[in-house]
């Protein structure tokens, strides 16, 4: 597998995962968190880069 | 198309489910269509034509009363460029729609026995595909918007039949969305695109899709309707 694409793909599910804790917390009225949403985007990132070396 | 009556995270939910169902439906077909075609490519994208249309319909029909059935960041840009949509929803539907997508790919993958998530590799670039994407989303943006002027209630039909047309009239087969072109970025299998491709389509599609907005804001403007009663 083309490693660059890999982690292009890997940065893209993130940051998307990361802007979709920025939208639940402003429109769920709660504190915004950049701890949260960056775990949550590192998370994402962990999990398609392993997702992603099964096939 | 562009109700916003349901609470935001009503409609959030509608956007992400309807985007999710609708990339499953893409993506699976074309696995399916894929394995049970025999090597014929045309059988093949005839069995991905006809789900996604289908599949179209249903979702509009049943999703558009809760969020407007958008699915598409193109479609929510167009309705915000029209007033008709408020820009401070842009980012979430459009966040919503895109993560739903992955998600989407995600189902139809494992549900055909593949890993969740493929790099995608399918080369699809070059001017005579983008071109082909610019004018896939102009036509669809033209269908909804002239749908919303003239037939509201047409509009799931006209959205299915628009993209089961454009599958088969343009090079790249029409994705005509931006969230489920990058959907499809996460599969090699048959609706896949290589992943350093995607943005290509993306900005051929919003091209496209801006090009329908401003012909439509001419040709299906009040005063444009009023003319024609004049004439005749």
């Amino acid at each position: 597998m083309n490693a660059p694409l890999r982690v292009l793909g890997c940065i893209i599910v993130g940051a998307l995962s990361a802007a979709g804790v920025i939208v639940f917390q402003r429109y769920a009225g709660e504190p915004t968190s950049r701890m949260v949403t960056a775990l949550v985007g590192a998370a994402a990132v962990l999990l398609t880069w392993s997702v992603t070396g099964l096939e | 198309m562009s109700v916003v009556a349901a609470p935001l995270p009503r409609r959030l939910l509608a956007e992400g489910l309807g985007t999710a169902l609708l990339v499953a439906t893409v993506v699976g077909s074309g696995i399916m269509a894929e394995r049970l075609a025999g090597g014929n490519v045309a059988i093949a994208l005839l069995g991905n034509t006809i789900p996604t249309g289908a599949i179209l319909v249903v979702l509009i029909t049943i999703l558009a009363p809760l969020s407007g059935a958008h699915f598409n960041p193109a479609v929510t840009l167009v309705f915000a460029g029209r007033a008709e949509f408020p820009w401070s929803e842009v980012a979430p539907y459009v966040v919503v729609q895109c993560l739903a997508g992955i998600c989407g790919t995600a189902i139809a993958q494992v549900m055909f026995d593949l890993a969740p998530l493929a790099i995608g590799t399918t080369t699809r670039s070059g001017p005579s595909q983008w071109l082909s994407e610019a004018v896939a989303t102009f036509t669809l943006v033209f269908a909804i918007l002239g749908g919303v002027r003239h037939a509201p209630q047409a509009i799931p039909w006209l959205v299915g039949l628009t993209i089961t047309a454009a599958y088969w009239f343009t090079s790249s087969t029409s994705f005509a969305n931006p969230a489920v072109t990058l959907a499809r970025g996460f599969t090699t299998t048959f609706a896949g695109i290589a992943i350093n491709h995607v943005p290509g389509f993306i900005a051929a599609q919003l091209l496209g899709a801006a090009a329908a907005a401003g012909v439509c804001a001419v040709l299906f403007s009040p005063s444009a309707a009023h003319a024609v009663r004049e004439l005749r």
